[in-house]
């Protein structure tokens, strides 16, 4: 039986109305809709070498895995995407020693990982405790595809890029965090070299990686707007925003194999 | 991308003519970082600065918190394409403007 052919060449997804705004800079979109699904995608193209390529992009109702699941399925079946980006805002994590991050530096993870599965138990049973509440994380883990991550080199070792790109692990869970005492206990205590902390990156690559075929490709480009500390604001967020999407652009527009 | 620094006592001005981009911010970074001892305050002249890209940003972002410890930070005579860069990417809103 002859696998599926893809049908578009990137798919773009972004959740909050800073990042909406910074992936409509970047390209001129058309609204799009489809009979008896009330999400709204845009329609934008590219050329590379001679050849019209093609742009979707949806944007999620709300954060979190769940919405980002849904929509990410949604897209892959009506797109049929070669490749599948997120972009947009994490939360810089880097402990000192392994990467100095600030503000608008691109974390693309090679692994995404869910932090926040596990089991509440009491303290004594618990490997992390937080006073009286005691946690055994069961976390799980899913990976970028090996390949795609020279491509991903390439782009930001090259002249054109602007921003300043981490590769790492980026954890993901279901709850904003504004409390350094979590990346440490709950996070770094398990994966000491995480580059980046999100809330939707593990369901985008769990979605794209159990598709059918032609599966496609994903890719998380989320940029650094805080540290996940008590310092936590949103005064970066577009800035993280643009350069998570300016990364994207020229890497699908110049260094990823569209076949 | 040419820098001109005059330092005032403790006043630092520096006028940049050109492009800051991934090629030319590594020299202002560098610049910065052997000037900005003793500094308490430090103005950008961007009359003459055609284009800023992010990695110029990030430059402008670790000088304001550089300087958030030691002084105030501004930028002055940024003309309009540079604006526009300001207002998507929030550095109006991050950065003194005059």
């Amino acid at each position: 039986m002859p696998r599926k052919k893809y049908r578009t060449d990137v798919a773009l997804l972004s959740v909050t109305n800073t990042e909406f705004a910074a992936v409509t800079h970047f390209h001129e979109w058309k609204a799009k809709t489809i009979d008896g699904d009330d999400q709204i995608y845009d329609v934008a193209s590219f050329e590379r070498d001679g050849v019209r390529r093609s742009l979707v992009h949806a944007k999620l109702g709300e954060m979190g895995m769940t919405a980002a699941a849904a929509t990410a399925m949604k897209l892959i079946y009506e797109f049929r995407p070669r490749y599948l980006i997120m972009v947009g805002i994490a939360a810089g994590v880097a402990m000192e020693g392994v990467a100095d991050q600030m503000y608008g530096d691109v974390v693309v993870p090679d692994v995404v990982w869910n932090y926040s599965a596990g089991k509440f138990v009491s303290p004594s049973e618990a490997d992390i405790a937080f006073g009286d509440v005691g946690f055994l994380p069961r976390s799980t883990y899913a990976a970028i595809p090996m390949e795609i991550l020279p491509h991903i080199r390439a782009a930001m070792e090259s002249e054109e890029n602007q921003c300043t790109v981490h590769i790492g692990p980026m954890a993901c869970g279901s709850s904003v965090v504004a409390n350094r005492k979590i990346l440490e206990k709950q996070i770094h205590s398990q994966l000491s070299n995480t580059a980046g902390l999100d809330m939707e990156s593990y369901a985008v690559v769990y979605a794209a990686n159990h598709a059918t075929e032609p599966k496609p490709i994903p890719i998380i480009i989320k940029s650094v707007c805080d540290f996940a500390d008590n310092e936590k604001s949103d005064d970066y967020q577009k800035f993280a925003a643009y350069t998570s999407c300016e990364f994207a652009k020229l890497l699908y527009e110049k260094y990823l194999p569209l076949g | 991308m040419t820098i001109n620094k005059t330092l005032t006592g403790t006043e630092l001005a520096v006028a940049l003519e050109g492009r800051l981009d991934t090629t030319t911010s590594p020299e202002l970074e560098a610049s910065l970082n052997e000037s900005l001892d003793g500094v308490t305050a430090l103005t950008f002249d961007f009359a003459k600065l055609d284009y800023i890209s992010s990695a110029g940003l990030r430059v402008l972002l670790s000088a304001q918190k550089r300087m958030n410890k030691q002084g105030d930070m501004k930028v002055v005579n940024v003309g309009e394409t540079i604006m526009e860069i300001f207002e998507v990417t929030g550095f109006s809103d991050i950065l003194t403007i005059e």
